[in-house]
Formats: C-alpha cells, sequence, structure tokens
C-alpha cells in the first residue's frame, strides 16, 4: 500500500515536472511570437509613413473637401449613364472572352485529367496573368491598342481567365472519377471523356463562378479607366483632377448604385444554379 | 476465337517491399457466350481482374506470356494497354457496382453514350446523336424496362434502376462482352434479382459474353453454370457452380469464407424465383 502510494506520488512529481517545463516552453514560444508580431507592425509603421496626427491636424481641410461632395451634382446624367452602360459593356465582354478560354485552360491545369507536363506549365502561366492586376494590364494595352474601352476589355480578359482557370480546375480536381470511368469503358476519346464525363459534374459551379467575376469585372472597370481604357473611370478621374467635386460624387454614387444592383441581379441568378 | 483470354497476369500495388499481389498469375479463357460468375471475398482480386480485362488498368511490367485479348483483339501486353483499347472497350461494356453514370445527365443521354465508340469522333464530341440513334437507345431502355424514365435525371433513379440503365448502355454499345464488377453489391434483394435476370437475359437472347464478379454466391449458383473463385489474386477453383456448396467454399476460403454469403434464398419452390420479372418487356 505504502509502496503505491509512494510510486503514484513519484510519477505525479515527473507529470507535474513534464508539464511545468512543457508550460514554460510553450510560454516562451508565445512571448517571441507576440514580440515578433509586434516588430513587424513596428517596422510597417514606419514604411508606410503612418501619421494618424494629420487626420486630426488637417480635419478643416478635409471638411471642406467634402463639402464639395455633399451636393452631388447629376445636371449630366446622360453622359454619366452612357459611360456607365460602356463600363458594363467591357466587364461583359472582358469576362465572356475569359469563361471561353478558361474553359479550356481550366482543363489543362487539373491534376486529375493531364499528366504533370501539362498541367504544371499551364498553372504557371495561369498565375502569371493573376498576379498582374488589371490596372497594370490596362496600361499595357493601352499603349499597344490605344486608349478606350478595348484596350479595358483586353485587360479584364487576361487577368480574368487566369482566375477563373484556376477556379475551374479546382472544381473539376473535386469531381467523383467514377462516372468519367464508366464513360471511358463505352470506348470513348479523352475529349468525350470530359464533355460528357467531367463538364456536367462543374457546370454549376461553372456557371456561379462567372457570374461571381462578371460581379468584380464590374467594379474593376470602373477603374481601368483611370488609365485611359475607357468606362466610367475616365469620367472619374478628369473631374477629380479637375477639382469638380460635385460631379465627381454624382458620378460615384451612380457606380455605387450599378455595381449594387448587379451583385443582387447576379447572386439572384447564381442562386438559381446551385 | 475465345471471348476473353487471360495469361499468367500480376499486378501489385504500390512499390513497398512487402506489397502483397493484388493479382498473382492469372490465366483462364471464356468462350462466346458463356455465363462466368467471378467469386471471392472482398480484397481476393476480382476487381482488379475485371478492371485489367476492360483495360482500365495496366498489369506489372514483365516480360513473358503476360497479357490480355478480348475477342481475339489484345487489350494490354507485357504491362502496357494496348494503343487502340478505345476499340476493345467499344465492343466490351462494364458495369460498376455503383453505375457510374453521370448523375445530372437524363438516362437517355447516359444510354446514348454507349455509341460513341461507333460513331464518328466528331458527332460523338458534339454532342450530336440522330433520331435514329437515340430511338435506339430507347429500344434498349425498354429492353430492361427502364423507358417510362428515359428523360429523367440518373440521379432521381433508384439503384437498380441506374444500373439496368448502366446495362442498357451496353446493349446500345453492341458489346458482345459485358463485364459486369460486383453489380449488384450495391442493391437491395429484389432489385439484384432484376439485375441478375436482365444479365442472363441478354447472355441467353443475344448471346453476349457475361462475366460477373459476386460475393453471394446464391446468385452464382442460380444465374451461372462456370465460376471462377479467387483468393488472394489467385485462381483456387474453375468449374460448374453446382459444385460450390458451403463445405466446399469453407475448404477453399476458410474463415474469409463467411463473406460469401450462400443464404438459400433461391432453394424455394420452383415458381416463387419468377425469372421472367425484369425481362417482361422483351
Amino acid at each position: 500500500m505504502g509502496q503505491t502510494t509512494l510510486g503514484e506520488d513519484a510519477s505525479t512529481r515527473t507529470g507535474s515536472a513534464a508539464l511545468q517545463r512543457k508550460d514554460l516552453k510553450s510560454n516562451i514560444l508565445n512571448l517571441l511570437g507576440w514580440a515578433a508580431a509586434i516588430g513587424v507592425l513596428t517596422w510597417s509603421w514606419e514604411g508606410a509613413e503612418m501619421r494618424p496626427g494629420d487626420l486630426i491636424a488637417f480635419a478643416p481641410n478635409m471638411a471642406e473637401f467634402a463639402s464639395g461632395f455633399m451636393q452631388p451634382d447629376f445636371l449630366q446624367w446622360r453622359h454619366f449613364l452612357g459611360e456607365m452602360i460602356v463600363t458594363i459593356q467591357i466587364a461583359l465582354w472582358g469576362t465572356l472572352l475569359a469563361v471561353v478560354l478558361a474553359v479550356p485552360l481550366g482543363i489543362l491545369c487539373s491534376e486529375n485529367v493531364v499528366p504533370w507536363w501539362i498541367y504544371q506549365p499551364v498553372r504557371r502561366v495561369m498565375d502569371a496573368f493573376r498576379a498582374i492586376n488589371e490596372m497594370v494590364f490596362a496600361m499595357l494595352f493601352v499603349v499597344a491598342v490605344g486608349l478606350g474601352p478595348f484596350a479595358g476589355v483586353l485587360a479584364l480578359f487576361v487577368h480574368t481567365t487566369g482566375v477563373l482557370a484556376k477556379l475551374f480546375s479546382e472544381a473539376v480536381e473535386a469531381i467523383d472519377p467514377r462516372p468519367v470511368e464508366g464513360i471511358r469503358a463505352t470506348g470513348a476519346t479523352a475529349v468525350q471523356e470530359v464533355i460528357y464525363g467531367i463538364i456536367p459534374q462543374v457546370l454549376p459551379l461553372w456557371i456561379s463562378y462567372s457570374l461571381y467575376r462578371f460581379e468584380s469585372n464590374v467594379r474593376s472597370a470602373t477603374v481601368v479607366g483611370l488609365v485611359g481604357a475607357g468606362g466610367i473611370g475616365v469620367l472619374l478621374w478628369e473631374y477629380i483632377r479637375g477639382f469638380y467635386y460635385s460631379e465627381t460624387a454624382a458620378v460615384m454614387i451612380m457606380i455605387i448604385v450599378t455595381v449594387s444592383l448587379l451583385d443582387v441581379f447576379s447572386q439572384f441568378i447564381r442562386k438559381r444554379f446551385t | 476465337m475465345k471471348a476473353i483470354e487471360v495469361s499468367e497476369l500480376h499486378k501489385t500495388f504500390g512499390r513497398s517491399r512487402g506489397a502483397r499481389a493484388a493479382l498473382d498469375g492469372v490465366s483462364f479463357s471464356i468462350a462466346k457466350g458463356e455465363m462466368v460468375a467471378l467469386i471471392g471475398a472482398s480484397g481476393s482480386g476480382k476487381s482488379t481482374l475485371i478492371r485489367h480485362i476492360a483495360g482500365l488498368v495496366a498489369a506489372d511490367k514483365r516480360s513473358g506470356q503476360c497479357w490480355v485479348s478480348v475477342l481475339g483483339r489484345p487489350v494490354q501486353e507485357g504491362g502496357r494497354v494496348a494503343s487502340d483499347v478505345r476499340k476493345s472497350r467499344a465492343e466490351t461494356g462494364v458495369i460498376f457496382q455503383q453505375f457510374n453514370l453521370v448523375n445530372r445527365l437524363s438516362l437517355l443521354t447516359n444510354t446514348v453514350i454507349g455509341l460513341l465508340g461507333r460513331i464518328p469522333v466528331w458527332r460523338g464530341t458534339l454532342c450530336l446523336f440522330n433520331q435514329q440513334e437515340k430511338l435506339v437507345a430507347l429500344r434498349a431502355l425498354e429492353r430492361v424496362g427502364m423507358a417510362d424514365k428515359a428523360g429523367q435525371r440518373a440521379s432521381t433513379l433508384s439503384g437498380g434502376q441506374q444500373q439496368r440503365g448502366a446495362i442498357a448502355r451496353c446493349l446500345v454499345q453492341k458489346a458482345r462482352v459485358v463485364l459486369a464488377d460486383e453489380p449488384i453489391a450495391s442493391l437491395d434483394p429484389e432489385s439484384a434479382r432484376r439485375v441478375m435476370e436482365t444479365l442472363a437475359e441478354i447472355n441467353r437472347t443475344d448471346e453476349i459474353t457475361v462475366v460477373v464478379s459476386l460475393h453471394q454466391v446464391d446468385y452464382a449458383v442460380k444465374f451461372c453454370r462456370r465460376a471462377i473463385a479467387l483468393r488472394e489474386g489467385s485462381i483456387v477453383y474453375d468449374g460448374p457452380t453446382e459444385a460450390l456448396t458451403a463445405e466446399f467454399l469453407g475448404e477453399l476460403y476458410g474463415a474469409d469464407s463467411n463473406e460469401l454469403i450462400l443464404t438459400g434464398a433461391f432453394d424455394g419452390p420452383e415458381d416463387s424465383r419468377r425469372p421472367d420479372l425484369a425481362v417482361a418487356a422483351v
């Protein structure tokens, strides 16, 4: 009896010692983690030239600036509306071309469909398309095809192709492989396996992703105009540069209303497909 | 010419040294018009063997007499699937345990897909099936008693209905050989019997060679004359199904024989069997 108690005591003692060691170790790690996080934040504070004091110091200036926005000027609403429609048209074509190209490229990015020596290079190209922002592409295409909406379409097209190819291939990689094997067993070709076995399975997701990208492309199309690639961004840029705050406010309200309406509309359609 | 010839098939999954062979020197041949049961406990290599005959998997690379041929056409040889395997696949219907229909397509589309190996590639790729081809599919569905469900999505059908759809696809394919991999393992007894009766009927009427893997030995005894029994990747018995008694199975499989169900479900009086049930539409 005495022996057992002693044994239990000993094991409890070594156990609690081990626990304390573990606590100490995790405490130190915790502390180091916090120190590192605070270090990075301080470092970035300086890099970003954070000056919150300025918000207070320049408050009167900003109030004056803001008051300029208080009276939105919709006098030229026909012109705004025309440009807004061009913006949506840019987004529409940019997205459509991207979807058309992302279907084959998405398949070629999927590791359950093609061998690694196809999907690896294709994926890297798609990464590059995605990594570079629409605005950068827009600047490049303005140089290549001149000012105007077409440059905007091309910019959205390239960037969206990269995004959709990745999303599409993720859907393909999650399919049930058994129906595809069923198609293969009938003597179908590889392309036919994709058309009958894979696409019916991923179609709802693909439609949903495409509509979502259309939404976000409308948002992007409102800014590609800033670099001269057409749409309402051109107007916005001119008004801001010319200090026409009332007109700027009107254009911004127009963008907010249009984007919200399209979001609601596309969400409604997406719900019906999934 | 034999319907199926398999010679010295070896298959090991994984490369670790201790990996057990899934198929260990399997050889047999099946004559045209036979209906053969492939029996064995789970993991005995039935599915693996069927997938090799269909050319969906390549055997281990090794030299010597290691090949599979279907209807005299090589499917694979020395661990390499034949380059024209599509031709043999077009003549071989495969039926899977999980049916493997495309859920979101209609039953008719799933059935007409059987023609992909026979019509021009461009037409199959663009989904352009003509009226006559759709009619062929509809007749096949009629034969298996599923014509009234032709327009429904496969996902809305029960397991037994999907499996009969899969058989209709083999008929559309004009398959001369049908390989069925545990076709009734996921079905209730009533659906299971209808599916087996449908298989037996296409074997009888169209002289299609049928190889069906089963672990319910009852069904093997009732529907097939010949059985090939696998154990741990080797053939342990090849002969008439009448010999498959409980004692004999115990001898072949030892403790594993519990998995091989021999319930005596078909031992009742003759009239209770109703073999015409599934094929009433013929």
